[in-house]
Order: C-alpha cells, then structure tokens, then sequence
C-alpha cells in the first residue's frame, strides 16, 4: 500500500523546516495582536457567496 | 511560486510559528511568521514581521533590505507547510496598510497559476460593518485575503 498523493509542503519548494522547540514558547502569544483583531472582526461579520 | 526565497527556515513543534533570516543591504534581520488561531472558528491569521532582539514584534517598519519578493515567497512556504499539516483550516491575510495588501495581492497574482492547483482562493471585501468573500480576481482591490487547501484523495492504493 502506498500513498497516492501527499499534500505539498515546504519539501516540494525544495525548503526544509527545521523544528526549533525555543520557538515554541511563542505558541499561544499573539505577537500580532493588531491584525489579529483584524482577522476576528472579518471572521464575525463575513457573508459568504458560496464555502467550500 | 518559481521566485528565490530563504531556504533556512525554522518552525514551532506545532508548525504555528515559523522564523527565518532576511539578509540584504541592511544585514540579517530575523523575520517570524505567525498563524494565530481566531477563535471558536476554523481559521488562522497570518502575520509577519521583524523578530526584534529583545524579543518584541515589529509589523510596521519597512526594512527597505532589497528582498521583498523573497520574503513574499518565503511566506508562501510557510503557509504551504502549514496547510499541508492543517489542510481542513482556513488562513486569512491583510496588509496592514493598504500599500501591502495590494502587494500581497500582486503575489497572488503572481503566483495564481500555481497556487490555484492546491489552494482555494478568495479576496474579501469590507462593507458597512460587514464583510463578504468573493473568489479572487486579479487587478481587484481586496481588504484582505482567505485561502484554504483544496481537498485531495488521500485514500490508500495498492503497488
């Protein structure tokens, strides 16, 4: 058995992300908090013509 | 997405951080890229900027370090690892002047060939305390920008 298609990552652009767990203590923080609230706001007032 | 772009590029354990060094003229500036999850929704929201030294963020100051493009696809990168392991969420992206969306619009179209392969792509509009998605035209003003993976078979074949 094999898989018959792989979604493409960053390998396919020939780039490889190296994990660096000291970048972990930023999950959970907003560092962008301006376009953060940007984004909420669009995700609580968005119509939309048609979703996927 | 053909265009040069940094090639060490580090990333969170979660794949929600992502940092690399921009180099140019004005020497190595570390950049990070964040997807911050919006809440009770299945979406993200993409943001850059410059990784300061003590440890503050910076969206706003131009850099001015001759390598835009490669930072732009950088970012594309980025967004293609994160989706590939969080194909079902949604990433929403806007400049945060005018001035840089539509540079991030001129990236889309750039690249809209390639990325309309993998990605669905919209431009959202801002109305009167709303907002609407469309799907993304080229030469179009958008307030931002919404992409998520299309879906692919990942079902098991036989050699």
């Amino acid at each position: 058995m094999k898989k018959s298609k792989k979604l493409k990552g960053a390998e396919a652009f020939g780039v490889k992300i190296k994990i660096n767990k000291s970048l972990d203590k930023l999950s959970g923080k907003i560092l962008f908090p301006k376009k953060h609230k940007m984004a909420e706001e669009v995700f609580s007032k968005l119509k939309m013509d048609n979703s996927n | 997405m053909k265009h040069e772009r940094y090639e060490v590029v580090e990333s969170s354990t979660d794949k929600l951080e992502f940092t690399f060094f921009s180099e140019g003229p004005k020497g190595k500036i570390v950049k990070v890229i964040q997807f911050s999850k919006i809440m009770n929704i299945d979406a993200y929201n993409l943001s850059f900027g410059n990784y300061n030294k003590d440890g503050s963020i910076d969206d706003e100051t131009t850099n001015d370090n001759k390598d835009r493009n490669k930072i732009l696809a950088t970012v594309a990168v980025a967004i293609s690892e994160f989706t590939a392991l969080y194909p079902d969420k949604w990433v929403f992206f806007c400049g945060s002047t005018p001035e840089r969306t539509r540079l991030y619009r001129m990236a889309l179209t750039i690249n809209m060939q390639e990325l309309e392969k993998d990605f669905h792509i919209y431009g959202v509009f801002k109305g009167i305390n709303t907002f609407k998605r469309v799907p993304f035209i080229k030469g179009v003003d958008y307030y931002g920008f919404m992409i998520k993976r299309k879906k692919v078979n990942l079902l098991y074949e036989k050699k």
